[in-house]
C-alpha cells in the first residue's frame, strides 16, 4: 500500500516538475552548443543570416573560401525564408542578433539606425574598390551621411518572354515589344494563335507586391514618377500619376490576353506556367536566369527585355534596386571581422561565377561579357545583367511610412478588379483619396523623424538624370 | 508510529496529486494561452512598430478600428461563410448521423469514410481544391466541358460569390464527417424505449425525428452547433490556401486581416493596430457565442 501511494506520488511529482525540467534542459543545451560553437578553434564565428529560402551555392562557395582564406573568422550563414522580418526583429530587440543580416523584407532602415540596432559599414568600401562598384546603388543605401548596409546585388523587374510563343504567332521571337501598345497587340496575337491553351500576357495579383513589379518600374523608366507615384521635387505622393497604366492593364484584362485565374495568381504558379510554355510575356525580376536553371526546369526557349513605357513616353533609366544588401548589427562583438567578410564578399564575386547554378551579380562583376553564358547554358542572361539602363531612387518611401487603411497595392488589385467586373468606379476620385492617405502617413513620419525631410525633397531632382 | 502516519497522510494527500498533475496543462495554457492574450490587450494601447519601445496612445486603435471599413467588410465576409457553411453542416451532419447509426453491417464502413475528410489538413486539402477549381486546367471545369454541361471555363475563384461558395463547399466536405461523429455520439445517449413506444403510438419518421430525436439531442445540439459557428469565425488555413482572400478582398475573413496587418504590410509595422484589431475580433467572437448560448438555452432538456 505504501509502496503503491509512493509510486503514485513519485508520478505526480515528475510529471508536475517535468514541465520546467524540460524548458531547463533545453536552453542549457543550446548555452553549451553556443559555447562550442563560439569557440571553434580560436576563430571567431560570424552568424549572417538571410532571406533566401534555399541554399545559395554561389555565396557558399564564397563563405568557404573566406573561412579558409584567413583563420581569424568563420562565417556560419543561414537562410531564414519566409518570416524572416519577425525573426530577426525578435532577436534584434531581445538582444540576440546575428552578426550580419539581410536588409530584406520590409525593414525600415531609418527606424533601425534610430534605434541604434545597426552600424554604418560605409569604412567596408576602399577607394581603390570604388571604380569596380555600380555606383548609383550609392545613393539608394547612403543615409544621414554613411552607408549603413552594402548591397551584393542589383536588381530591377524586366519583361520576360517566351521567344517560341512568339515564333507560333507570327512574331519576330528576336524582336520584344519596346512599347506598350505593341506589348498589347503582341498578347493579342498570341492569345489568339494560343486557343485557349496559351495566353498573351500573366498579371499574378496573387503576390502582394504586384504593382511595385509590374507598374512603377514603367512609371519611373519613363520619367513619370516615382515608386508609389512618389514626386522627389515636391516631396509628396501623387498616385494619380499612375492612373494611365492601371487603366492599360484593364485594357489588357479586357482583351482577354490575360492569363485566367490572375485574379487570385501567386508568383510561383505564374512561373510554372511561364516555364510550361502556357504564357507569353510577363513581368519578373532579373534573378530568374537563376532561377528558371535551377528551381523551375524549363524546355523553352525565353528571353528578358527592357520595361516597354508608351508610345510616347520615353525610356530613360529603368527601376534598379540595391539587393540583397546586409548589415551588421550594432550588438555584434564581431564587427570588424562582419566588415572583413562583406569586403572580401565585394572583392571575390568572380568565385560566384563559377556556378552553372546561380550566377549573382555581384557588384564588381556586372561585366556581361565575363559571364560564362555558353558553359552555364544560362537563359536571358545579357538583358538581365545589363545594368547601363537602370538607376537605383534616393530612397524607398513606402518602407518608411505607416499607412492608415489598405496599402496602395491592395487598393489598386481592388479597383482593378471592381473595373473589370464592370463595376462604376471613379479612379480618379479614387486614387487622390489614396494619396491623401499616403501624404497624410508621410506628414506623420516627418514629424516623427522617421523621414528627413531633406531625403525627400531634392531640389531640382530629375527622374531621367539620376 | 507518528511519523510514518504522518508520512502515509502526506503522500496519501489526493490534493497535492491532482494539483501536481495538471500543473503542466496549467502552465502551457498560463504562458501560451493567457500570458500573450494580455501582452497583445497592452499592445493595442499602443503604437508598437516592432522594434522601438510601445509609445500609449489610448483608445485611439480602436476608434480607428470602428472606422475602418475594410476590417467591417471582412466582417461580413466571415460571418456570410460562417452563417451558410453552419446552416449546412448541422442539419446534414444530423441526418447522416441518423443514417449511419443503423445496425447495418455497412454503416461502419459509411462511418468511416464519411469521417476520412476530418482528419486531413486543412491547408493542404484547400491548395487541391486550388487546383481543382483552377481556371486554367482545372479538373472541375474539365470535366464539366468533357460531360458537355458548360462550352468555356468558368472562372470559380474569379468571381467573389462564386469563391465564397468554393469555400463553404471545401468546409462542409471536410467538417461534416466530425460533426456526424459527435452527433452518432449523442444519438447514442438516446434511450431505445422512448423510440419503441413512439412507433407503438403509430409516428411516423418525420414526427419521430421531429418531436423526439432533436428534442432529446437538446445540449448536445446546441454545443455542435455553437462549435460549428464558432469555427466558422475562426476559420484562417482553409481560405488563406484557397484564394489568400481574393479576388480582390471579396474573401478575406477576420483572422486573415489581423495576420495580414501584423505579417504582410508594407511600410512601417502597425503591430498596436493589428492588436486592436484582434482584440475586437475576438470580441466579436466572444460575443457571438454568448448570444447563442443564451438564445439556446431552452433546448437543454435534461435541465
Amino acid at each position: 500500500m505504501n509502496l503503491k501511494k509512493l509510486a503514485v506520488f513519485g508520478m505526480a511529482m515528475t510529471v508536475g516538475l517535468t514541465s520546467l525540467v524540460g524548458c531547463g534542459s533545453k536552453q542549457e543545451g543550446s548555452e553549451a552548443a553556443a559555447q562550442t560553437e563560439g569557440s571553434t578553434g580560436s576563430k571567431q564565428e560570424i552568424k549572417m543570416w538571410s532571406k533566401a529560402s534555399g541554399t545559395d551555392p554561389a555565396l557558399d562557395a564564397i563563405i568557404t573560401a573566406f573561412n579558409e582564406s584567413q583563420d581569424k573568422y568563420t562565417v556560419k550563414y543561414e537562410g531564414y525564408g519566409d518570416n524572416y522580418a519577425n525573426v530577426v526583429n525578435m532577436a534584434l530587440t531581445s538582444g540576440d542578433a546575428p552578426d550580419i543580416f539581410e536588409l530584406g523584407g520590409n525593414f525600415s532602415v531609418p527606424t533601425l539606425i534610430e534605434q541604434k540596432l545597426i552600424a554604418p559599414v560605409g569604412d567596408v568600401i576602399t577607394e581603390d574598390m570604388k571604380a569596380d562598384i555600380f555606383e548609383p546603388v550609392f545613393n539608394q543605401i547612403e543615409l544621414y551621411g554613411d552607408m549603413y548596409s552594402i548591397p551584393t546585388r542589383v536588381t530591377a523587374f524586366r519583361l520576360l518572354y517566351n521567344k517560341d510563343l512568339f515564333e507560333a504567332a507570327g512574331l519576330n521571337p528576336e524582336a520584344p515589344p519596346t512599347t506598350l501598345e505593341e506589348m498589347r497587340e503582341m498578347a493579342k496575337i498570341i492569345t489568339e494563335k494560343g486557343e485557349g491553351k496559351s495566353y498573351g500576357f500573366g498579371l499574378y495579383l496573387g503576390a502582394g507586391n504586384i504593382w511595385e513589379r509590374v507598374l512603377d518600374p514603367m512609371t519611373v523608366a519613363a520619367n513619370v514618377a516615382g515608386e508609389y507615384g512618389f514626386d522627389f521635387t515636391t516631396g509628396q505622393f501623387d498616385i494619380t500619376k499612375q492612373q494611365r497604366l492601371l487603366e492599360f492593364y484593364v485594357d489588357l484584362a479586357k482583351d482577354g490576353s490575360l492569363f485566367p485565374g490572375y485574379e487570385t495568381l501567386a508568383v510561383d504558379p505564374m512561373r510554372s506556367n511561364f516555364a510550361q510554355g502556357n504564357v507569353g510575356m510577363y513581368i519578373d525580376g532579373n534573378w530568374t536566369s537563376g532561377l528558371y536553371s535551377t528551381q523551375i526546369k524549363t524546355d523553352i526557349n525565353w528571353g528578358t527585355a527592357a520595361i516597354p513605357v508608351f508610345a510616347d513616353e520615353t525610356y530613360t533609366k529603368g527601376l534598379g534596386f540595391a539587393g540583397v544588401d546586409f548589415a551588421v548589427a550594432s550588438s555584434s562583438k564581431n564587427q570588424e571581422g562582419a566588415k572583413e567578410f562583406l569586403r572580401f564578399l565585394l572583392q571575390n564575386s568572380e568565385i560566384a561565377q563559377q556556378f552553372k547554378a546561380e550566377p549573382k551579380t555581384y557588384l564588381p562583376a556586372n561585366d556581361v561579357a565575363a559571364l560564362p553564358v555558353e558553359e552555364a547554358g544560362l537563359q536571358g542572361l545579357e538583358y538581365n545583367f545589363k545594368l547601363d539602363d537602370i538607376a537605383p531612387l534616393p530612397m524607398t518611401i513606402q518602407d518608411n511610412i505607416a499607412v492608415e487603411g489598405d496599402n496602395r497595392n491592395k487598393v489598386f488589385t481592388n479597383l482593378f478588379l471592381k473595373i473589370v467586373t464592370g463595376e462604376n468606379v471613379d479612379l480618379t476620385k479614387e486614387l487622390e483619396t489614396l494619396t491623401q492617405r499616403y501624404n497624410d502617413a508621410l506628414a506623420k513620419a516627418l514629424e516623427a523623424g522617421t523621414v528627413k525631410e531633406s531625403d525627400i525633397k531634392i531640389e531640382g531632382f530629375k527622374l531621367e538624370e539620376r | 508510529m507518528e511519523a510514518v502516519q504522518k508520512k502515509r497522510s502526506f503522500l496519501s494527500n489526493l490534493k497535492l496529486q491532482t494539483y501536481l498533475m495538471i500543473t503542466p496543462t496549467v502552465l502551457m495554457i498560463v504562458l501560451f494561452g493567457i500570458y500573450p492574450i494580455l501582452y497583445v490587450l497592452f499592445y493595442s494601447f499602443t503604437n508598437y512598430n516592432g522594434m522601438s519601445a510601445p509609445d500609449f496612445v489610448g483608445f485611439t486603435n480602436y476608434i480607428r478600428v470602428l472606422q475602418d471599413s475594410s476590417w467591417w467588410l471582412t466582417v461580413k465576409n466571415t460571418f456570410q461563410i460562417g452563417i451558410v457553411v453552419s446552416l449546412i453542416q448541422v442539419p446534414i451532419a444530423l441526418i447522416l448521423a441518423i443514417m449511419v447509426s443503423g445496425k447495418l453491417k455497412a454503416s461502419g464502413f459509411f462511418r468511416a469514410v464519411l469521417f476520412l475528410p476530418s482528419i486531413t489538413s486543412t491547408a493542404i486539402m484547400g491548395i487541391v481544391f486550388y487546383f481543382l477549381f483552377a481556371s486554367y486546367n482545372g479538373y472541375v471545369n474539365e470535366i464539366l466541358i468533357a460531360a458537355n454541361m458548360i462550352e468555356n471555363p468558368i472562372s470559380w475563384l474569379g468571381d467573389g460569390l462564386m469563391a465564397k461558395g468554393v469555400i463553404v463547399s471545401f468546409l462542409s466536405w471536410h467538417d461534416i464527417g466530425f460533426f456526424m461523429l459527435l452527433f452518432l455520439a449523442a444519438l447514442q445517449k438516446i434511450p431505445g424505449d422512448v423510440y419503441e413506444s413512439a412507433k407503438i403510438d403509430g409516428a411516423n419518421t418525420l414526427q419521430t425525428f421531429m418531436k423526439i430525436t432533436v428534442p432529446m439531442l437538446g445540449k448536445m445540439f446546441q454545443i455542435i452547433s455553437m462549435l460549428s459557428i464558432v469555427n466558422a469565425l475562426k476559420l484562417f488555413d482553409s481560405v488563406k490556401s484557397l484564394t489568400n482572400g481574393g479576388p480582390g478582398s471579396d474573401t478575406e475573413v477576420m483572422t486573415m486581416y489581423i495576420y495580414r496587418y501584423f505579417f504582410e504590410n508594407t511600410g512601417i509595422p502597425q503591430q498596436g493596430y493589428a492588436s486592436a484589431v484582434s482584440i475586437v475580433a475576438t470580441l466579436i467572437v466572444g460575443g457571438v457565442a454568448i448570444i447563442y448560448l443564451l438564445f439556446t438555452k431552452k433546448m437543454n432538456y435534461e435541465d
